[in-house]
């Protein structure tokens, strides 16, 4: 009978802990339009499938009266469980208790799951609701961000790291979302920032809303801190599993692959890109014509929409899209999009996913602004990121490609595997109008009616070349294509790509242009 | 550079001189003009509190003068003349607040 007093007390203990920061504490949390921590990890991970650890750990600060107060799980849960059957690692800051502050032990246990995650080489889901550092545990808390912060990077690339804001997360406690693969925000209930808006207002006077600081919206267009924006954390949920669902395991295993499936009938590739290389067109559909089922998922949909990143399927493989966006800026390049395309090459080149580009751009986006924002420094990094990659690398020329521009998209001479282009391709220094400028100025100049001498020279230089063929009699292009083709030939270039072996030179590592 | 049209959400943009019909990005949309930088005008180089106003108008400054002293970041800094030259104007009083690249000092 003793055994059984003892589960008795087990139970007992299980749940109370399971109250997290008590009734009051979760009322409030849900009054805010949030879900409990619990209630998220089960979520997101299969049913039945979390079990959870270090439910009994207690934080062990003793200053401050600290020693007399009891913190269920210190403010954080942590477990395992599984995502459609593959096992995931998860923690989940629990605000109901002490306002999910992070102290010693809380961090501790994050500590514990990320190294859990690594040695079984599966991914890591951090839910960050916290205030921040628990004040009252000092130095002890900063270290804790620091433990985080490192295992973050050392993690990088060897298994998926996830971080999913449903709160706030502010302070230092942003960076380690900052150092993770992929930021899930939710509107109305993210918060990230560095300093708050009572800091701001004490300091310089400027008055802020959380929200418009450091809300969901905020990271999702103009900071580019946020990967996927969702409406309600339920709608979030569903992301991470597709996302999950893209991506492989580990930095040694494939993408899981599915069934293929065609595109749908609706995307006809042959109707989509208008001729004239100055009309705009949404190069979504492009990709939608060409992967499984017409299903792109699009990262970082509303940063930077001038160029388009994401994952899709080509014949049951994962693919990582990269595109100019012709629909936005006229899909040149600019700092923001060259960070998203650099960023988003890593990724599929540390986890082994191909990588296919559509290349229509004018160039490099012209600007004062530009410039002194650094685009050298900006775009030298898709440069870089293209070149270091050794994934295979397919391009698709769909209509203009001009000067730095064509070099960046993934060109062969950035050691791309195949550049196929389709026949309405301009590959040329730039384009028909600025070059027949500067090209013929002398005799539009002497002209008697310099607009058609002008309009002519466009036209010849457009017909000589503005086109695919001077750039495949060089090689520098393999193939010209009818665009109906497209879908057929990635499928051949990745089937051939599929034992690819190619290695840059030992190195402790390179200097990308940060 | 830049031209709207009204019958549709897309603008004129124009690189190399070829016209483009599309749309512009938040941070486009958003960008500041750029004004060439004035040595004349010493401003701040963070937000911050002003503790010591030390020129008053009509003063002649040196290069590199401290004219006004200021907490921020938990510290006093000082904001220095880039030039020498007569203080025309000076725009704040110890006490004041101010935000960065708020010009506290002009000089003629």
């Amino acid at each position: 009978m003793a055994f059984n007093k003892k589960i008795e007390e087990l139970k007992k203990r299980r749940e109370q802990i399971a109250q997290g920061g008590g009734e009051k504490a979760i009322e409030k949390q849900l009054a805010m339009g949030k879900m409990t921590a619990r209630d998220r990890v089960r979520s997101i991970v299969d049913a039945d499938s979390f079990q959870e650890y270090d439910m009994f750990v207690q934080h062990d600060a003793r200053d401050f009266d600290m020693d007399k107060i009891t913190l269920h799980g210190d403010g954080v849960i942590t477990g395992t469980g599984a995502v459609n059957d593959r096992p995931v690692s998860i923690y989940a800051q629990d605000f109901t208790v002490a306002g999910g502050s992070l102290g010693s032990m809380h961090a501790r246990k994050i500590t514990k799951i990320m190294d859990h995650a690594l040695k079984m080489r599966m991914p890591i889901i951090g839910i960050n609701d916290s205030g921040g550092a628990r004040i009252q545990e000092g130095v002890n808390s900063l270290a804790g961000y620091g433990d985080i912060f490192f295992r973050n990077t050392i993690n990088s690339g060897v298994i998926p790291q996830i971080s999913v804001i449903l709160g706030p997360c502010a302070g230092g406690a942003v960076y380690s979302p900052a150092l993770t693969d992929f930021v899930f925000v939710v509107d109305k209930i993210s918060k990230m920032f560095i300093t708050g808006p009572e800091v701001i207002k004490t300091v310089i006077g400027e008055e802020i809303s959380m929200e418009d600081l450091g809300g969901a919206r905020v990271h999702s267009e103009i900071t580019g801190n946020a990967h996927f924006f969702a409406n309600s954390e339920a709608e979030c949920f569903l992301q991470i599993k597709k996302l999950l669902s893209f991506i492989p395991w580990n930095n040694s295993e494939k993408a899981p692959r599915q069934k293929p499936k065609d595109p749908k009938a609706e995307y006809r590739i042959d109707r989509i890109v208008p001729s004239d290389p100055k009309q705009p067109y949404d190069v979504r559909d492009v990709i939608r014509a060409v992967v499984d089922d017409s299903d792109f998922f699009e990262v970082q949909e509303l940063w930077a929409v001038n160029a388009v990143i994401g994952f899709g399927r080509i014949n049951g493989e994962t693919v990582g899209f990269v595109a100019n966006q012709p629909l936005c800026l006229a899909g040149v390049l600019d700092v923001d999009s060259s960070d998203k395309i650099a960023r988003f090459i890593r990724y599929c080149d540390a986890f082994d996913i191909p990588l296919i580009t559509f290349v229509d751009l004018p160039g490099y986006l012209p600007g004062i602004d530009q410039e002194h924002a650094g685009v050298i420094r900006h775009g030298a990094k898709i440069l870089y990121a293209y070149s270091e990659a050794t994934v295979p690398k397919v391009s698709v020329i769909l209509r203009k490609a001009y000067g730095g521009g064509y070099i960046a998209m993934n060109s062969r001479h950035l050691r791309a595997d195949y550049v196929f282009a389709w026949p309405a391709a301009e590959i040329a220094v730039m384009g028909p109008e600025g070059a027949a400028n500067i090209i013929f100025r002398k005799e539009i100049m002497a002209a008697e009616d310099p607009d058609r001498m002008r309009q002519q020279k466009v036209d010849e230089y457009r017909e000589k070349f503005a086109n695919p063929y001077v750039a495949a009699s060089k090689g520098y292009i393999d193939s010209v294509i009818e665009p109906v083709e497209t879908r057929q030939l990635l499928m051949h270039a990745l089937r051939v790509s599929v034992n690819k072996n190619q290695h840059i030179p030992n190195k402790k590592h390179g200097i990308p242009p940060f | 550079m830049t031209g709207k049209s009204n019958q549709d959400p897309f603008e004129t943009f124009l690189v190399d001189e070829t016209p483009y019909k599309t749309k512009f990005t938040v941070r486009y949309r958003n960008r500041k003009p750029w004004s060439p930088p004035d040595n004349r005008k010493v401003t701040a180089f963070l937000p911050g509190t002003v503790t010591h106003v030390l020129v008053e108008k009509g003063d002649r400054v040196k290069e590199g003068q401290t004219v006004v002293k200021f907490e921020a970041m938990k510290m006093i800094n000082n904001v220095q003349t880039l030039v020498a030259g007569k203080v025309k104007d000076v725009h704040v009083k110890a006490g004041d607040r101010f935000s960065k690249g708020f010009v506290l000092v002009e000089l003629e």
